[in-house]
């Protein structure tokens, strides 16, 4: 009797061992490369060897919101959904051809977002919805899905903006390498130097034989775990053009999205150095909440035990709608507008329906935009 | 019981004429086309009903019989207690199969019936042709089954553990809800990719372009190591267990 119940417990031994060596629980040690200065591996980052990429990213956002409710009528792929939690991301771009091609999509369960950009061309196709908008996107939704690709999030610390504006106060290491998606990898350590930023460090690997980043991951100051995270899972340096191509399906609704009412470039920079702020136009917030219930027809008004627990809950509307409102109330009202903060972001909301976000602490960003606001008027 | 929920789910899309744009997933394309009904059907059982029924059944393997008193009878038979668990793992695992199928094939045959049947439109917003939806429609299924037949050894194992066909029942079904409320808990995320129900759904990543296998792998491997812990665990326990009834 007690030899044969060691059985199992050798059994679950063995598996829990095979698991944790297989998702690299077990460390096995960074690769050897030769070593190389932080200046030339952001050149090597700004020249990559590959015209394509493509791959699935596991997304981590832990910038200080509680998860988004994932119930409901609310339910399916949402840009929104990446201000919190874990994504799968498919990623794909091939520079190759005439016009540079890209494609994001967030696989969702059940669902998914896809842009498709093809030059000038642009897709949006939402499979909970079944619809396909084509011509536009808004400001607010390019800059989440900029989010989503590590070589999108690794150009906003890399690209010659970036560079211009943070060299001089920044601190650059290339000590470290690591492994990503099966790939030998440099790891550069951008570390701000300068007061006011919410940023405590930057780590992007870089794969060693391409210049591509792999993984990107942000850490806020003084803490150890990252507040974003974008990590290819698997990567290869080929992309297909079916992959990249988009025409919408039978059936599906087909939204011509007319050019957006707004400034010819919505989003514009304020400030300098790592407390830069960008500034996006045309944002209302309670618009934007009041626009996720209703875009897609005509809300019903709850009934049975879902208005009972709308009634309980006092905010109506979808799960996300009633989330957006909560941290919205949470904001703190001020001199430039209602300001909004996380341990890496900060947001002001001014009263010309603009939103400033920055990597900076909510003094540093009002600083910023009301030098802002007061060289306009 | 199985085989109704599809007809019931394609006759209500039918008669509310649900799909118009105004619901939302995949209930939205059913109407439109009725191999999404065999997918659909699948994502709201997959979740609950299922495993349930999957699961209770394969606790009553050895507890039911042990109750009756049909357990000595079988025991005293000259087959070696391996091998007659073998036979009850197989017999658990063939219904899971049954039931897998009895949902798809059901909703296949009331889409067919309902609906119409043309290329289908996957997640990624591609159109594939019908012939190789039905490809994917039989992947899906399989790896379905995988799960399901993952719940029947769990619900095999905890009926070696005891000799009442209530506990036994209770233990499978509490655990598989236990499963699906830690999976819906935000502060559990952690531990929530190594739950057993964690990737149930994963097989919608078949409609997909490119297919995503990562999550599928994961799932399907998953399934392997509860099989093989909860396996050797049911051995362990029925071929040294002293049956005094």
């Amino acid at each position: 009797m007690r030899r044969r119940m060691l059985t199992p417990i050798v059994a679950a031994a063995a598996v829990v061992a095979v698991a944790a060596v297989s998702h690299g629980l077990v460390p096995s040690g960074p690769p050897r490369l030769p070593g190389i200065s932080p200046l030339s591996l952001l050149q090597k980052i700004g020249k990559p060897q590959t015209q394509a990429v493509s791959g699935t990213v596991r997304l981590n956002v832990d910038i200080g919101l509680p998860h988004l409710p994932n119930l409901g009528s609310g339910g399916g792929a949402d840009p929104i959904r990446l201000l919190s939690g874990a994504h799968l991301v498919r990623v794909a771009t091939d520079a190759s051809g005439p016009q540079a091609r890209e494609r994001i999509a967030l696989q969702d369960t059940l669902s998914e977002y896809d842009l498709f950009r093809d030059g000038g061309d642009l897709w949006i196709w939402d499979s909970t919805h079944q619809t396909a908008r084509h011509g536009s996107v808004d400001a607010l939704t390019s800059a989440l899905l900029s989010f989503a690709s590590p070589s999108d999030l690794a150009k906003t610390f890399t690209g010659p903006t970036a560079l211009e504006t943070l060299l001089f106060n920044t601190a650059y290491s290339t000590r470290e390498t690591t492994r990503v998606a099966g790939r030998d990898c440099y790891v550069l350590q951008i570390t701000p130097r300068s007061e006011g930023t919410t940023v405590g460090s930057v780590k992007i690997a870089v794969d060693a034989a391409t210049g591509v980043p792999l993984s990107v991951a942000v850490y806020p100051t003084g803490s150890s775990t990252p507040a974003i995270q974008a990590e290819f899972q698997s990567v290869s340096f080929t992309a297909s053009p079916a992959e990249l191509r988009f025409t919408p399906p039978p059936g599906a609704k087909v939204v011509e999205e007319a050019t957006p009412d707004l400034p010819a470039n919505p989003v514009q920079g304020a400030g300098k150095g790592w407390t830069a702020a960008v500034a996006i136009g045309g944002v209302d917030p309670q618009k934007l909440i009041a626009g996720l219930g209703t875009s897609h027809g005509p809300q019903k008004e709850p009934q049975g035990a879902a208005a009972v627990l709308a009634a309980l809950a006092g905010t109506p509307g979808t799960p996300l709608q009633s989330y957006l409102r909560m941290m919205m109330a949470a904001g703190q009202k001020s001199p430039v507008g209602l300001v909004w903060s996380s341990r890496l972001v900060s947001l002001v909301f001014t009263p010309d329906q603009r939103v400033f976000a920055a990597f900076a602490t909510p003094e540093s960003l009002e600083a910023t935009v009301a030098a802002e606001v007061g060289s306009h008027s | 019981m199985l085989a109704v929920l599809p007809v019931l789910l394609g006759v209500s899309v039918k008669v509310s004429g649900v799909g118009a744009g105004t619901g939302t997933g995949m209930l939205n394309q059913v109407a439109g086309n009725g191999l999404f009904l065999v997918f659909a059907s699948l994502a709201l059982t997959v979740p609950l009903f299922l495993p349930v029924a999957v699961g209770v059944v394969a606790a009553d393997q050895v507890a039911g019989d042990a109750a009756d008193g049909t357990l000595r009878t079988v025991l005293a038979w000259p087959v070696g207690r391996s091998r007659l668990l073998a036979a009850k793992l197989v017999a658990a695992v063939a219904y899971a199969v049954a039931a897998t199928c009895t949902v798809a094939l059901s909703a296949l045959a009331t889409g067919t019936v309902l609906f119409p049947m043309r290329d289908v439109t996957l997640l990624s917003g591609a159109t594939i042709p019908l012939a190789s939806a039905f490809g994917r429609a039989v992947l899906i299924a399989g790896v379905v089954t995988c799960c399901m037949a993952g719940v029947a050894v769990l619900g095999l194992t905890i009926s070696t553990l005891t000799d009442s066909p209530a506990t036994a029942l209770a233990g499978t079904v509490g655990l598989i809800v236990t499963a699906e409320i830690a999976g819906s808990i935000p502060q559990l995320t952690a531990v929530q990719p190594w739950l057993f129900s964690f990737d149930w759904l994963a097989f919608a990543d078949l409609l997909r372009t490119p297919v995503y296998w990562g999550t599928i792998a994961h799932s399907l491997w998953l399934q392997a190591g509860y099989a093989i812990v909860a396996l050797s665990l049911a051995w362990a326990r029925f071929t040294s267990r002293d049956l005094a009834l």
